[in-house]
């Protein structure tokens, strides 16, 4: 027992700040010390950047009087001109701000207002009520949270903690071509977003360049440990996503872009896992990393396209163009999508028909009474 | 350096002795490295302030631990409890030097998954002796309490890692 609790002590000593952090903390206290004066609130950390602690304080007692009484709660829904809109914004996201006590948590926390914003251009879009006031304003929110998040990603990599600004950036990517995506669907019949897709496809262009900068980076810096244990974790994680996609994406019709985006995210996969094996666990990170990102692109696709009921590829175009179309004769097509990954050495098989009754859709009087019959099934398959 | 009065000279003298063993405690309270390094220097500052206005800091390393445990408190106030699993699984780095990473044995991992389990006084006595290396005389400045009910609490958590490691 004595010599179980001396090893611990021993190898706990192990633990220590890098030298470059116990440097800038030291060089921070030194002017820290020549500055402070008795009696004043002490200067905040650096991390501590967006609001003075008096800002922090009257934000805190607002919130609490606001989650007392529903109204936080009720605006998280909000969307602008609602009139509970600026509590969300600026009391529910200030509370997150100030919750989110260091840069990676900041970045994190950027990522989510830079979605929630892009949601918010897509729900008035759809609903025909996205103003060019309304659109700019959106627009203005997102630059300012995209700096916020440069500034924070900046901050990590001066730690140089490569791996966290990876996983920081392929977040943002990640959300930022969802929407890419969603957006452009939107605007084949709204064009009105058009603008804010092409400012998206762009910030998507600069994050893309700057992740891949990280990545190689990542792959050749000394600092850079992966331990195996947490490549586990990422594992299991990045293979659960992936499982649960399958048959969201077998569900949704007229979308094959998704179908193919899983199986990038798939390939991705079972590369980090060969990696894995040859004990490359820098490589793996990179590749489980990829698959994390292009699975988390479709869920949050898939998440949009549910919400808005987004219409996918029109379905005729499934459509035999020699079927016969006789009153009273039912022709029928099958449109089939089937995806298959090899998750925990098992192969899941998700294959989705679709029957579209071609006697309706030739029949303007009984269009109306039309129906599109989906099925789906899930299968798993022992891999032996 | 030299051009510091003695207060601020002793100051940066604790700062450079204490620092990292402040870091392992937070970092063990809070699994988390990020926050870990905000902790110490939010401890050292807050530190600083308590001393420039004229308050008497008998022994500075007990201090510096009673606000990092204080600041602690206050961060779990804020967010959920973390486990000291997460240490073990969780990717946190626990950077050693430049850059390598603490692996520590099959044994310590499993003592550590054992501590983790035990209730908050008796886990955070264990750690501030055999992960801060602190004396009862300190640990017990730095939460209050008598040495001698440290001392108790201190067998009482060996006694429970004892039965539940079945040694």
């Amino acid at each position: 027992m004595k010599y179980l609790l001396k090893q611990l002590y021993k190898e706990a000593k192990d633990i220590r700040m890098r030298s470059s952090e116990k440097s800038s903390t030291r060089s921070f206290l030194l002017s820290y010390i020549e500055q402070a004066a008795p009696h004043t609130t002490p200067s905040p950390s650096p991390y501590f950047s967006y609001f003075s602690i008096r800002t922090y304080a009257a934000t805190a007692i607002v919130a609490v009087i606001m989650i007392g009484s529903g109204i936080s709660f009720a605006a998280e829904w909000a969307i602008p001109g609602d009139r509970l809109y600026s509590v969300k914004t600026n009391i529910n996201e200030g509370v997150k701000s100030f919750l989110a006590v260091t840069p990676s948590a900041s970045a994190e926390i950027q990522t989510g207002f830079i979605e929630t914003r892009l949601q918010e251009i897509e729900k008035l879009a759809v609903r025909g009520e996205l103003t060019e006031d309304a659109q700019a304003a959106l627009e203005q929110k997102i630059s300012a949270h995209i700096t916020e998040f440069k500034t924070n990603v900046q901050k990590i990599e001066n730690r140089s903690e490569s791996k966290t600004v990876l996983e920081r950036t392929s977040e943002l990517e990640s959300s930022l071509n969802a929407h890419m995506n969603v957006l452009s669907k939107i605007s084949s019949v709204n064009p009105e977003v058009g603008r804010v897709a092409s400012k998206v496809r762009s910030d998507v262009e600069e994050v893309t360049a700057y992740r891949e900068e990280v990545q190689e980076k990542f792959a050749t810096a000394h600092q850079s440990e992966v331990r195996g244990e947490s490549l586990e974790v990422k594992r299991r994680d990045v293979e659960k996503k992936i499982g649960a996609l399958g048959a969201r994406v077998a569900a949704v019709i007229g979308h094959p872009e998704l179908s193919e985006r899983v199986s990038d995210a798939v390939r991705s996969l079972e590369e980090a896992r060969k990696f894995m094996d040859e004990n490359n666990l820098r490589q793996a990170f990179i590749k489980f990393e990829d698959a994390k990102r292009i699975s988390g692109e479709v869920e949050l696709t898939l998440n949009s396209i549910e919400k808005l009921n987004l219409p996918g590829t029109p379905l005729e175009e499934t459509k035999s163009v020699d079927a016969p179309c006789e009153a009273g004769v039912a022709t029928s097509t099958t449109s089939t999508s089937t995806i298959s990954t090899t998750i925990n050495s098992t192969t899941t098989s998700t294959t989705t028909s679709t029957t579209v009754t071609t006697s309706t859709l030739c029949d303007p009087v009984s269009a109306a009474t039309s129906s599109v019959d989906t099925g789906s099934t899930t299968g798993i398959i022992k891999n032996n | 350096m030299d051009n510091l009065t003695p207060r601020k000279k002793e100051f940066i003298k604790a700062y450079d002795e204490w620092s990292d063993a402040v870091f392992r405690y937070c970092l063990f309270k809070v699994s988390n490295r990020d926050l870990a390094l905000d902790l110490v220097q939010e401890t050292f500052t807050k530190t600083w302030q308590y001393i420039v206005d004229g308050k008497k800091v008998d022994n500075i390393k007990a201090f510096v631990f009673r606000v990092a445990n204080n600041l602690i408190i206050d961060e779990y106030r804020k967010s959920k409890s973390v486990s000291l699993d997460e240490i073990e699984e969780g990717g946190v780095e626990v950077g050693k030097t430049e850059g390598s990473t603490v692996t520590f044995s099959v044994e310590i991992k499993h003592l550590l998954r054992v501590i983790d389990k035990m209730p908050e006084k008796y886990r955070e006595v264990i750690l501030m002796r055999y992960v801060s290396g602190l004396p009862p005389k300190d640990i017990g400045k730095i939460l209050g309490v008598s040495e001698n009910v440290v001392s108790v609490r201190l067998n009482r958590a060996l006694k429970k890692i004892q039965e539940l490691l079945r040694l």
